[in-house]
C-alpha cells in the first residue's frame, strides 16, 4: 500500500527535491547542516547523486533506464552462457500456453506460413517412403487400362509405377482464382492463353457460396472445407488460407504435388499481403504483386513431352507383329470355317446324289448338326467322313422311283442267276427310260420265271433282250428236242405211202433234231429211242391198210436214214384205224421219241418226258421201281 | 474499381429476385420461381466517379421452415431488407432478419425496400409496423420491381452509403 501511494505521488511530482529531503531528514536541525556540508563537499555532483539514487529507487524510472540497455545486456549475456534461455524458457512456455488458451486462432494464423512448409516436407518424405507399397498396390490392379500400362512398362523397360505416374499426369490448369475468404470477392484471376473464362467475379462469389452451402447443409466441423469439385475431367482444386482461398480449375489428372504448389503459393500470398487481406475493403488495386505470385499455379503438363523422342521414332514392331498375328489367326479361322462349310456342303450333295435320298434341311442345333430329309428304306448311306461324323439324322421314309432302287426291287423278285446282268434305265440316255436290259447268259428256267414276274409294277415299259444268250441245260434241251421230234406228223395222200415234197422239210427238221439230241446225250449211259407209227384212214381193206401204214412208217424211217440219222434201235409200226373216218388228219405217221438209260436195257417202258427228267435229276432208279412201272 | 458484396434479405416471395432482375437486366416476370440457396448477380455502378462492382447475393427467402443461412452474410458491405406490405407479416420477418444480420455482421449500411408499390392500394401497414420501421432508423424506399419505380435509387443509395461508411 505504501509503495503504491508513493508511486502515485511520484507520478504527480517526479522531481521535487524539497519534498524528498524532508522525508530523508529526521526533522532535526543538524540535518540542514549536514546537507549544506554535503553540498559544500560535493557541489553539483551531489545533485546528480541524488537524482541517480532516486532513479534507482523509483521503479518506473528504473525500468525506463534498464529498458535502454536490456536487449544489449541480454545479447552480451547470451554470448557468455545459456542462462538467459534457461531463465526465460518456462516463462515463454507459460506465455504461449496462455495465449493459446485465450485465442488459439492468433497463434495459428501467425504460425501458418511456418507450419505449412514444415508439414509438407514431412509429408513428402512419408510419401516417398510409401512409394514402394504403392507400387505393390498398383501392381495388383487389373483394369484394362492397368493392363495397357503393364504392357507399356514391359515394352519400355520402366517400372509399372513409373508408367502409372507418366500416364496419369496429364493435366492443364486453365484458371486460377485468389478469392477473399470473407467476402467471396475475387482478389486476382489468371487464365491460360486460349481459355475463355466466364466472369471471374461471379465464379468466385459462387464458389464461396457453394462452400458455405455445403458446410451449412451437411453440418461438417468448422475446419472442414470443400477442397475439390469434380465434373468429368474438369476439376476445381480449392486450397484454404486464413484470409484468402486459392481455387484452381484443372482439366485432366492433376498430380499430387500440384496441391503442394497451391498451398505454397497461398502461403506466399499471405506472407506478402496478410494484413491487407484482413483489412480488405473491396479495393484490389493494391495487390500489384499477386499476378506474379499466382503465375506458378498456371501450369500444364503433357505426358508426350516426357516421352523419349528416340523411342517414338522406333518401328512399332510389337504392334506390327500383333497385327500380323491377329490377321493370321483370323485367316486360319476363316479358312477353317470355309473348310467346315465345304465339308457339310460336300456331304449333303453326296447324300443327295444317292438314289432315294433327299436332304431337305441342315440344322445347327446345340448338340451338333442335324440333317433332315426323306429316304427310301433301300437307300444305302455311305460312311460319313471325319469332318461330318458327328451329324444327327432325321429321315422320313418314302418309296423312291429311282431306277437303281426299282432295279433292286426287281432283283429281289427273281431267283439269283449268275451271269445275268440287269440294267434299268440309263442316266445318259433318255430313250432308255423305262427300259430294262437283260444281258449275259440266262437259263431257260430263269427266263421263264422272269417272264412271270410283275416287273411292270416297278416302272418297266420295255425289256431289252438283245444282249442276252439263253443257256439251256442238257436236260432241258433233250426235253425240248424230244418234244420237237414227237410233235412232227407227216401227212399222206389217200392210198399213197410216198413222202410228199411238202412234207420233206418236216422230216428234215426231225432228222437234224435227232442228230442234235444224239450229240447231247451221254452216249455211255443214255440211248435215244424212236418209234414211228404209220396210220391210215378207214377206207380200203385192212390188209391193204396194214401194208400202207407200214410203208408210210418205213418211208419216213428211210428218209431219216438217208439224211444220215444213225439209229441202232429203230421201231416202225402201223396202226389200224378203228374209225371209218376219211379225214386227212389220220392219214399220217405218229412219232414217239424218248431216251432210255442203258442199265435198263431190255425193259421197254414208255416213260413220260417228265419221268425221264426227274430220274436224271434224282439219280439212278432201282430195278424194282422200273419193274413196277 | 472496388468490389462490394451486398445481400438481399426478406421473407419469401416479397420480390427480392424480381428487384435484382429489374435492376440488373431491366426485366420483370409475373411468374414466381422461388430461389433455393443463393443466386449471385453483379452490377457495375459509378458513384462520385468511383467505379463500384456490386456483387449482389440474392438469398432464399426465409420462412418458418427454411431459416436464413447466416454464413451467406459474411463479408457483406451492406444489405437490403425487402418487405411486401400486401402481406404485413413479411414485415415482422423483416425486423427479425435485421436483428439477425446486425448480430452476425454488425452495423453495416442497410436500406429497407417496401416492394410491390404498384399494388399500394392493397398495402395494409398497421400503425405499429410504421412505428417499428421508423425505429430502425434506416432509409426506407417504396419500390416496385414491376414498374421499376425506385429500384435504381435503392441500389445506388445503398452503394453511396457503403462508400461513405
Ligand atoms: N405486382 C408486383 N409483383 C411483384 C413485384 N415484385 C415481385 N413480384 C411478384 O412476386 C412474386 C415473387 O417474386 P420473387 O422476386 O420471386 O420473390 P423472392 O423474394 O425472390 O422469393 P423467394 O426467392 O422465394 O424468397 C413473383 O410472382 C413476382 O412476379 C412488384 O413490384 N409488383
Ligand atoms: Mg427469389
Amino acid at each position: 500500500m505504501e509503495s503504491s501511494a508513493r508511486e502515485a505521488s511520484i507520478q504527480n511530482q517526479p522531481f521535487v527535491d524539497s519534498n524528498d529531503s524532508s522525508r530523508l531528514g529526521g526533522g532535526a536541525g543538524s540535518t540542514a547542516e549536514l546537507q549544506s556540508l554535503r553540498q559544500l563537499l560535493l557541489g553539483a555532483d551531489y545533485q546528480e547523486l541524488l537524482a541517480l539514487k532516486q532513479r534507482c529507487e523509483n521503479p518506473n524510472q528504473y525500468s525506463v533506464a534498464i529498458a535502454q540497455v536490456v536487449s544489449e545486456a541480454i545479447a552480451i549475456r547470451a554470448q557468455k552462457d545459456d542462462s538467459i534461455a534457461e531463465a526465460l524458457g518456462p516463462t515463454i512456455e507459460g506465455a504461449i500456453d496462455l495465449s493459446i488458451k485465450s485465442n488459439p486462432k492468433a497463434l495459428a494464423d501467425s504460425l501458418y506460413p511456418v507450419m505449412g512448409p514444415a508439414i509438407r516436407k514431412s509429408i513428402v518424405e512419408t510419401i516417398s517412403g510409401m512409394l514402394d507399397g504403392f507400387n505393390q498396390a498398383v501392381e495388383q490392379s487389373i483394369s484394362p487400362r492397368a493392363i495397357g500400362w503393364r504392357f507399356d512398362a514391359w515394352r519400355s523397360g520402366k517400372t509399372y509405377a513409373e508408367i502409372v505416374f507418366l500416364k496419369t499426369l496429364v493435366y492443364r490448369v486453365e484458371q486460377v482464382f485468389l478469392i477473399h475468404r470473407e467476402t467471396g470477392l475475387v482478389l486476382q484471376h489468371l487464365e491460360s492463353n486460349d481459355v475463355i473464362s466466364n466472369d471471374p467475379d461471379m465464379v468466385s462469389a459462387m464458389l464461396t457460396a457453394i462452400q458455405d452451402f455445403i458446410a451449412d447443409s451437411f453440418h461438417t466441423s468448422a475446419d472442414d472445407k470443400l477442397s475439390t469439385l469434380q465434373l468429368g475431367d474438369l476439376c476445381v482444386l480449392i486450397e484454404q488460407g486464413p484470409a484468402a482461398v486459392i481455387a484452381s480449375v484443372v482439366r485432366g489428372n492433376v498430380r499430387a504435388d500440384y496441391r503442394l504448389r497451391l498451398s505454397e503459393v497461398l502461403e506466399h500470398c499471405h506472407q506478402q499481403y496478410g494484413t491487407e487481406f484482413q483489412q480488405y475493403q473491396g479495393d484490389s488495386s493494391v495487390f500489384v504483386k499477386l499476378p506474379d505470385l499466382l503465375r506458378p499455379c498456371l501450369v500444364s503438363v503433357k505426358h508426350e513431352e516426357r516421352d523419349d523422342p528416340n523411342q517414338r521414332r522406333k518401328l512399332p514392331w510389337i504392334s506390327i507383329v500383333s497385327i500380323v498375328l491377329v490377321v493370321l489367326c483370323l485367316g486360319y479361322w476363316w479358312y477353317q470355317d470355309l473348310q467346315q462349310k465345304n465339308h457339310w456342303q460336300q456331304w449333303v450333295s453326296q447324300l443327295n446324289s444317292i438314289p432315294g435320298v433327299m436332304v431337305v434341311q441342315v440344322e445347327q442345333t446345340a448338340s451338333g448338326t442335324l440333317i433332315k430329309g426323306m429316304k427310301d428304306p433301300l437307300a444305302q448311306l455311305p460312311e460319313p467322313f471325319v469332318a461330318v461324323a458327328g451329324a444327327g439324322y432325321e429321315w422320313t421314309h418314302f418309296y423312291a422311283t429311282d431306277e437303281a432302287l426299282q432295279l433292286q426291287r426287281i432283283k429281289a423278285l427273281l431267283p439269283a442267276e449268275e451271269g445275268v446282268a440287269l440294267t434299268f434305265g440309263d442316266d445318259s440316255d433318255s430313250n432308255s427310260d423305262g427300259v430294262l436290259s437283260v444281258s449275259g447268259e440266262a437259263s431257260v428256267e430263269w427266263l421263264r420265271q422272269f417272264e412271270q414276274a410283275p416287273i411292270a409294277a416297278f416302272g418297266v415299259r420295255t425289256v431289252d433282250f438283245t444282249n442276252l444268250k439263253v443257256q439251256e441245260s442238257n436236260q432241258s434241251l433233250v426235253d425240248r428236242y424230244l418234244s420237237d421230234v414227237s410233235a412232227v406228223s407227216i401227212d399222206f395222200e389217200v392210198g399213197d405211202a410216198s413222202i410228199k415234197d411238202t412234207q420233206e422239210p418236216k422230216l428234215f427238221y426231225m432228222a437234224t433234231r435227232i442228230q442234235q439230241l444224239q450229240q447231247i446225250l451221254n452216249s455211255d449211259r443214255q440211248v435215244f429211242k424212236l418209234r414211228i407209227t404209220g396210220t391210215t384212214d378207214g377206207r380200203g381193206s385192212d390188209t391193204e391198210n396194214r401194208r400202207l401204214g407200214l410203208a408210210r412208217a418205213d418211208n419216213a424211217a428211210r428218209y431219216l436214214i438217208e439224211q444220215g440219222v444213225v439209229l441202232n434201235d429203230f421201231d416202225t409200226h402201223f396202226l389200224l384205224s378203228e374209225q371209218e373216218s376219211e379225214a386227212p388228219q389220220i392219214r399220217r405217221i405218229i412219232v414217239e421219241a424218248w431216251v432210255e438209260n442203258k442199265q435198263l436195257d431190255g425193259i421197254r417202258a414208255r416213260l413220260s418226258e417228265s419221268r425221264v427228267l426227274s430220274r436224271n435229276v434224282d439219280g439212278l432208279p432201282t430195278s424194282e421201281q422200273e419193274s413196277q412201272l | 474499381m472496388i468490389q462490394k458484396k451486398i445481400c438481399l434479405l426478406g421473407a419469401f416471395s416479397v420480390g427480392k429476385t424480381s428487384l435484382i432482375k429489374r435492376y440488373v437486366d431491366s426485366i420483370f416476370e409475373e411468374k414466381y420461381l422461388t430461389t433455393v440457396g443463393v443466386k449471385i448477380d453483379k452490377k457495375l455502378v459509378e458513384i462520385e466517379r468511383q467505379k463500384v462492382m456490386m456483387m449482389i447475393w440474392d438469398l432464399a427467402g426465409e420462412d418458418d421452415f427454411c431459416k436464413l443461412q447466416v454464413s451467406y452474410l459474411r463479408g457483406a458491405s451492406g444489405y437490403i431488407l425487402v418487405g411486401d406490405p400486401t402481406r404485413p407479416h413479411t414485415l415482422d420477418r423483416l425486423f427479425c432478419l435485421h436483428k439477425k444480420a446486425q448480430k452476425n455482421i454488425g452495423n453495416i449500411p442497410a436500406i429497407i425496400a417496401l416492394n410491390k408499390h404498384d399494388l399500394c392500394n392493397q398495402w395494409s401497414l398497421s400503425f405499429a409496423h410504421r412505428e417499428e420501421l421508423e425505429e430502425l432508423q434506416q432509409p426506407i424506399l417504396n419500390t416496385s420491381a414491376k414498374t421499376g419505380d425506385q429500384v435504381q435509387s435503392l441500389f445506388i443509395d445503398l452503394a453511396t452509403q457503403m462508400l461513405s461508411n
